[in-house]
């Protein structure tokens, strides 16, 4: 909930007026990046995926304390494409057990033949706690064997709202930002806004859409030296 | 009396501080209410409702069932700032109540939770195995010895290799052992081998009898599903192995009834859920699922409510939980499910015709016909038929609860007097997991909406949670309530902080200055302004803006009391505004960084209209204003047009609030500021417009 309140402050405060523009709908068909979640069944569309973000478990808070929690019946065999494992983080508070679990999975992951590039962490962070996150950002990196990258999905509000310091201080810790327009199923109102302010960001970044959800590419955005693409977040259809 | 109120203010804050990270749901945005029509994220509360999750609706109605269950919370790390503890997500419904697994049964080694794999019994095994050598009398000590060794070197690998060497032994009573043993080495390199279990299911040896039944109907499982899941990951049912399906369901079937209450018949329970599950059979799978909600046996549950509410979510279809196999909890909360707005699916006359299926159960099928008067038909009438009122002597099941509390929320509905004595009676037994705090909800909103926001306030007042409090100060309280808080000696540091904060930020946003000076002499004493920070309403960070010592960055302004001693005189004042416009832009009031003029929505906690007179003046206004006065000094007027074409830099965007002007307009203020004014400072500097 914290960072949908330093969310709002930066989207209300700044909600454009309505413009005339038309919105684009997102069509998985025209990209190349997915998301494959829980409990979204998978889609034809991937067959085209050059590298694919899947949701393997999520560590969530719980009693006596965190733990990881798998979100996929099986392990995955992808043949054709970059894959990307990915974990939803309710806490950072991690054990020494989740972190051996998450490097277990991650090689059971690779012997099944699957093509892992990295692993990327899906946590709300609070925009003004992105220090906190840099320093477990930082440990996980050390503790990832070399040859995967590390990601994360990023708040939109981090361009306007957050720590110039506080995002230089990822550099160099992940390889990549997917900056997320949409929250839950919802595309947020006034993305546009964010997008804009991502001047003079040097973290390689791609833009997370939603499939079937509302899409205006910025003018400036493909040109932009950072931006590395789009990632799709493929929904049942209904 | 001031030393001290500024004492007992520091050490407010400092306890509200100690808590660093957010326990709130992941990505969610709470709509505070008692109860919804429409799901979210976070959209659950304790009261049964369509907008519940349906794991928390189940796991409700399970407590119900379990008896005595109604949990207390776990307490958890408040967030920075308040949030409401309802509505909430299943994560933070389930972390404050899920019981803690006993140590031997937590997830172990490499595997997270629910995480499949042959690999997870591997010690629990070892363990029994050791047992039951032990206890078996007849075997000799080198016999014995040389199995343990044996069944020590066992390693598991899920994804095949070498088994562990075998083993020789020498007694009569050894050898059920060393097969069963051989049995095992194959099964944990991934050689699933059914008949090799099978084989010593008759076994003179009783453990031995007993394991190997058991694992005959495991090793069927794990090689029915040896292709049936797709390159996803995702189980695909066409090319899952039926007659291995068939053959473990026999075999788990053999063996509960051999062992009806055996050592692995909880397990046993679990693997037939997972082979309809692979079988995709559907009436199987809610058949058994009513079977272990109906379990009150907790040992022979595999897993607890939770997780199996997770279960179910996971892998029963919508449809099955109407199934003639079902259970009356299963198919109430998918009643629940469809009543949800907008696109509610159930019409009165379907709820009716499950009555069948509610036998002995009226109160609960009363409920969802009063749900469905209450969430989809907008019939309170109706609701106050279904439920009568009904005194409670103790504590409130799920059930009771959310009959009387929806009974409670009708009255209102029905502007019945007796409404807020309703509700404010289902205090003292609302003992059941989120029930009080669903009641401060509903209580809050109560006031708030019969014009006695005061009483929410008052000392003995039922409404304690601050994150209910603050929204009615943020967004409803009038200047006479916020004033009387922020000199409450009785209310807490940080409630008074809140309410002078919201007191003197309208009074500035609003043009209440006179009321500004002399409301602002409430501040302590010793704040100082801080440039950067994150603000926290409630602190001394946030409240020290207004002690704002002006600034000379771009245009020079004398300290924020002097500009609005200024503006108090003469509103119209060109310089004064732009420094009020300038306090705004550099504190971060366009913004809004609390939320204070973003009301929610009406049917939300402090959606009411707002009992605080004016309207918030955007810093563009200022601007405007100086704009269109001829008589502005050239200064003055070249800063404001500076300043009225930067809210929109750099994207087009309007910054600082009020309505767009058009382009045209940034343009003719872009010409006239380098025509007229060229030799200021904002001309020179300033070389686009947007």
């Amino acid at each position: 909930m914290s960072r949908f309140i330093a969310l709002m402050i930066v989207v209300l405060a700044s909600w454009p007026t309505p413009r005339t523009v038309a919105a684009e709908t997102v069509d998985a068909a025209r990209y190349d990046a997915f998301w494959l979640w829980a409990g979204v069944e998978p889609q034809p569309v991937l067959a085209q995926a050059k590298a694919v973000y899947v949701l393997q478990g999520e560590i969530e808070d719980a009693a006596p304390e965190p733990r990881l929690v798998s979100q996929r019946a099986a392990t995955p065999r992808i043949a054709d494409a970059d894959v990307w494992i990915v974990y939803r983080v309710e806490t950072l508070r991690w054990t020494p057990r989740i972190h051996a679990q998450l490097l277990a999975q991650i090689e059971r992951w690779r012997a099944a033949g699957n093509r892992l590039v990295g692993v990327q962490i899906d946590f709300d962070s609070g925009t003004h706690h992105l220090d906190e996150y840099g320093a477990f950002l930082r440990d996980l990196r050390a503790r990832l064997p070399k040859r995967y990258r590390l990601g994360i999905t990023g708040l939109l509000d981090w361009s306007a709202n957050g720590d110039p310091r506080d995002l230089r201080a990822l550099e160099g810790v992940v390889d990549e930002v997917v900056l997320q327009i949409y929250q839950g199923r919802r595309v947020i109102p006034g993305y546009e806004r964010y997008l804009s302010r991502l001047g003079g960001l040097t973290i390689p970044f791609r833009v997370g859409l939603l499939q079937g959800g509302e899409w205006t590419p910025p003018p400036s955005l493909e040109e932009h030296p950072s931006f590395r693409g789009y990632v799709v977040f493929l929904q049942n259809p209904r | 009396m001031r030393k001290s109120f500024i004492t007992a203010w520091l050490i407010g804050i400092l306890a509200w501080c100690v808590s660093t990270y957010a326990s709130g749901d992941y990505g969610c945005w709470q709509r505070v209410m008692a109860a919804s029509s429409s799901f979210s994220d976070c959209s659950s509360t304790a009261l049964l409702a369509p907008g519940n999750d349906t794991r928390v609706n189940l796991v409700l109605l399970m407590m119900d069932l379990r008896g005595g269950q109604m949990g207390e919370l776990r307490p958890v790390d408040r967030a920075e700032f308040p949030e409401p503890v309802v509505p909430l997500g299943w994560e933070s419904f389930s972390v404050r109540l899920r019981p803690v697994p006993p140590a031997d049964e937590e997830s172990s080694g490499l595997w997270a939770s629910g995480e499949g794999s042959a690999c997870l019994s591997i010690d629990r095994g070892q363990t029994e195995f050791i047992e039951a050598l032990n206890s078996e009398g007849k075997l000799p000590e080198d016999d014995r010895e040389r199995l343990i060794k044996a069944r020590m070197a066992v390693t598991c690998n899920a994804a095949g290799g070498e088994p562990a060497p075998a083993v020789e032994v020498r007694s009569d009573a050894a050898r059920p052992f060393a097969a069963y043993l051989r049995a095992v080495r194959d099964f944990y390199a991934a050689r699933y081998d059914a008949s090799a279990f099978k084989a010593l299911s008759d076994s003179r040896q009783p453990w031995v009898r007993e394991a190997a039944l058991y694992m005959t109907g495991r090793s069927w499982a794990l090689l029915a599903q040896a292709n049936g899941f797709d390159e996803w990951g995702t189980i695909d049912h066409d090319t899952m192995d039926r007659k291995a399906l068939g053959e473990a369901e026999s075999a788990l079937k053999a063996y509960l009834k051999a062992y009806p209450r055996g050592r692995y018949a909880a397990s046993a329970y679990g693997l037939l859920r997972r082979v309809h599950w692979l079988a995709g059979d559907q009436s199987a799978l809610a058949a058994a699922y009513a079977w272990q909600i109906e379990q009150q046996d907790a040992a022979l549950r595999n897993v607890n409510d939770f997780d199996l509410a997770q279960e179910i979510d996971a892998k029963l279809e919508p449809d099955a939980y109407l199934a003639p196999e079902s259970h009356p909890l299963l198919i109430a909360v998918e009643a629940l499910r469809r009543m949800r707005s907008p696109e509610s699916r159930i019409t009165r006359e379907a709820v009716e015709a499950l009555r069948p299926r509610f036998k002995g159960q009226p109160a609960l099928f009363d409920y969802l016909l009063a749900a469905h008067a209450w969430f989809v038909e907008g019939a309170p009438a109706r609701v106050l038929q279904l439920i009568p009122a009904a005194a409670q002597s103790k504590p409130m099941t799920t059930l009771e609860f959310s009959r009387q509390t929806l009974r409670a929320l009708t009255l209102d509905a029905t502007s019945d007097a007796g409404a807020r004595a309703a509700l404010v009676a289902l205090f003292p037994q609302a003992r059941g997991a989120y029930q009080r705090e669903t009641l401060e909800v509903a209580l809050a909103m109560y006031d708030e909406r019969h014009g006695a926001l005061a009483r929410v306030f008052a000392s003995a007042s039922l409404v304690v949670d601050p994150a209910l409090r603050d929204p009615l100060l943020m967004h409803v309280a009038g200047p006479d309530l916020l004033r009387a808080i922020a000199e409450d000696s009785k209310a807490t540091p940080r409630e008074r902080a809140v309410a002078l904060y919201v007191l003197l930020y309208k009074q500035l946003t609003r043009g209440r200055y006179a009321e500004f000076i002399a409301d602002s002499k409430r501040l302590p004493a010793n704040l100082e302004a801080e440039d950067d920070g994150y603000r926290i309403l409630g602190e001394m960070t946030a409240l020290a803006d207004f002690r704002s010592s002006g600034t000379s960055d771009d245009y020079s302004c004398p300290p924020l009391q002097q500009v609005t001693e200024e503006l108090a005189k003469s509103p119209q004042s060109v310089t004064a505004g732009l420094c009020l416009a300038e306090f705004m832009r550099l504190n971060g009031l366009d913004y809004d960084r609390f939320g204070i003029d973003r009301a929610p929505a009406a049917d939300e906690l402090g959606g009411s209209p707002s009992l605080f007179p004016g309207s918030h003046l955007p810093r563009q206004s200022f601007y405007q204003r100086v704009i269109d006065d001829p008589k502005a000094p050239a200064e003055e007027r070249a800063y404001a047009l500076f300043r009225a074409i930067n809210c929109y830099a750099p994207s087009g965007n309007n910054d600082c609030g009020g309505a767009d002007v058009p382009v045209a307009t940034r343009k003719a203020w872009f010409t006239e500021l380098k025509r007229r004014y060229p030799a200021t400072p904002w001309a020179k500097q300033l070389r686009y417009y947007w």
